[in-house]
């Protein structure tokens, strides 16, 4: 009931304060980038007057799209997600607002999971206006946009969103500035590509999901791949966010 | 009796040093109560410790008779807590913000609108109930802060330096919201500045390097510093004044006498009482009109400042 308050206040706060136009804009502009990119990249390369031989280089096929699509989502995306988020339990703290809201009936657990729950919501929305943009615009482009199980990397993506954005709260929890919480935040995001090294739980975790969803779109793996990392990835929001309230909980403000 | 606020041994300690240590206090219900000390003497770390928001190191904290616990959600019914320097949401207006804080407590409709108009009434922001608070000035910031701490009908108020980064038109106006609760609730009031203190408070204590350096009333705190100390105008000539005044050192009780100028006397007495009783009889003796009797009263800043310069 209380939650309910402070994620009505949340997402209010992404309304009032133009996150709602900001990161659905920036996630749209991917997803309209994209293709065109991957359609027009030898017009691009050309229209810069640099002497190069294509003949190397096959024409794009709208598997190319996804490939530009995702490779972006992975890197600029995630950074947003990590900026954008890791602020959000911190910037409250350093302000003073958790100080009062915390002395009236709402629980710090509330607290932390409102943010999670508004970011999930905020993202998501952005994320399927961009993957709608760009499902439309491969079609368009190339005149085809499905392979089999294409729903998968889609859904690996989606996942790895809220994993970020799970572990950018942690940060933003953990820290006393915002500037700790963009080096824990920005740390995790480094780690969370390297951890599939980590021998036999590697395979399990968000490190492997951009090469996996690129395999199923080569139709190299099976969409139903996706099944133990998609569940690792679930279990390690959950282990994140439970963690963000346990340190929440002792921590004095 | 039960208490609004008490607190035993409570100790808060940031690795070897002790903020606060040992406070033991005990607040009347319905009082308002100064909470003095000089900055650092541990008053904001006390306030967040009674507010559940950080943790004693020692010590047990009660509001009305129940206790206090780091983190439960079981005192928020009974509180009204305004930080040292409020923040509020800037993207809210001030009826947005106390919607918010009033749902939080489980209100809703008409009762959280009536109670929202009445409280903006209350701390003179109606005015501005429709701006949003990211443009306040730091009074009107302070004024929202009371609004917000007393959306749930607390019990107990506790203010944390309401008026120290106000200037004086702020200040009196927030003074004068808490004059206003006087009677209505407990009011614990910390501050560094003595007027404010000497307007709207029955009870200080006086912290110092986290402790209890003085507990009363005003009346009792003052009649514990006394000067001793009569300030008399005589309407007489100079020798008629000259004369009264060595009878006046002639007397037992007589510490000290000054003479100053067009009939002012300073009495210093050993017993202020006898001193006020008796100098009546000694001017009536002598045929000469009293102008002027002052009994001279410490003031807090008097106490204040012995109190915290001695240990």
């Amino acid at each position: 009931m209380r939650a309910a308050v402070f994620l009505k206040k949340e997402l209010f706060e992404i309304v009032r304060t133009w996150k709602i136009i900001v990161l659905p804009a920036l996630f749209l502009f991917f997803g309209f980038l994209s293709p065109i990119t991957a359609r027009y990249i030898k017009e691009i390369i050309m229209s810069t007057g640099v002497e190069f031989d294509f003949s190397f280089i096959p024409d794009p096929r709208f598997t190319d799209s996804y490939v530009q699509f995702f490779k972006n989502m992975y890197q600029i995306g995630g950074i947003i997600l990590v900026l954008v988020f890791s602020g959000s339990v911190v910037g409250e703290k350093v302000s003073g607002s958790a100080a009062i809201v915390l002395t009236k009936r709402l629980s710090r657990a509330s607290f932390v999971l409102s943010k999670f729950i508004a970011g999930a919501l905020l993202f998501t929305l952005s994320y399927l206006l961009s993957l709608a943009a760009s499902l439309y615009y491969t079609l368009i482009l190339f005149s085809s946009f499905y392979v089999d199980g294409i729903w998968a990397p889609f859904l690996l993506y989606w996942l790895y969103g809220l994993f970020l954005i799970a572990m950018a709260i942690l940060a933003g929890t953990v820290s006393r500035s915002h500037m700790f919480a963009n080096l824990i935040a920005f740390g995790g995001f480094a780690l969370s590509s390297l951890v599939k090294y980590i021998p036999k739980v590697g395979d399990y975790t968000t490190g492997v999901f951009h090469q996996l969803g690129l395999d199923v779109i080569y139709g190299n793996r099976q969409a139903l791949d996706i099944t133990y990392p998609a569940a690792g990835a679930l279990v390690t929001m959950a282990v994140l966010l439970a963690a963000a309230v346990l340190v929440f909980r002792k921590q004095e403000l | 009796m039960m208490f609004a606020i008490e607190t035993k041994g409570l100790v808060k300690s940031f690795g070897s040093f002790r903020a606060v240590d040992g406070l033991e206090l005990k607040v009347p219900e319905g009082s308002v109560y100064g909470f003095l000390g000089p900055n650092g003497a541990g008053k904001t770390t006390t306030i967040k410790m009674l507010t559940g928001l950080s943790r004693p190191t020692a010590g047990e904290i009660r509001i009305c008779g129940k206790e206090v616990r780091f983190g439960s959600l079981k005192n928020r019914e009974e509180i009204g807590y305004l930080p040292d320097v409020p923040s509020f949401y800037g993207w809210m207006t001030p009826v947005e913000y106390l919607s918010f804080i009033g749902e939080l407590f489980g209100l809703v409709g008409g009762t959280l609108k009536k109670r929202i108009a009445d409280l903006l009434e209350l701390v003179g922001l109606s005015d501005a109930s429709k701006k949003r608070t990211g443009g306040f000035s730091r009074g009107m910031k302070q004024r929202l802060g009371i609004a917000q701490a007393l959306i749930n009908q607390p019990k107990v108020l506790l203010l944390d330096e309401p008026t120290s980064a106000l200037d004086p038109i702020g200040r009196k106006e927030v003074i004068d919201i808490v004059s206003r609760l006087a009677g209505k609730m407990t009011v614990f009031f910390s501050t560094h500045i003595l007027a404010d203190v000497e307007r709207v408070c029955d009870r200080v204590v006086i912290l110092n390097r986290g402790k209890a350096v003085a507990e009363d009333s005003l009346a009792n705190l003052r009649k514990k510093y006394s000067l001793k100390a009569i300030h008399l105008e005589v309407d007489a000539k100079d020798e008629g004044v000259s004369a009264l005044a060595e009878d006046i050192k002639g007397a037992e009780w007589t510490e000290a006498v000054k003479q100053g100028v067009e009939g002012e006397i300073r009495v210093y007495a050993n017993d202020i009482d006898r001193a006020q009783r008796e100098i009546p009889t000694l001017l009536s003796q002598r045929g000469l009109a009293l102008r002027k009797f002052e009994l001279l009263e410490p003031s807090l800043e008097d106490i204040f400042l012995k109190e915290v310069n001695h240990r």
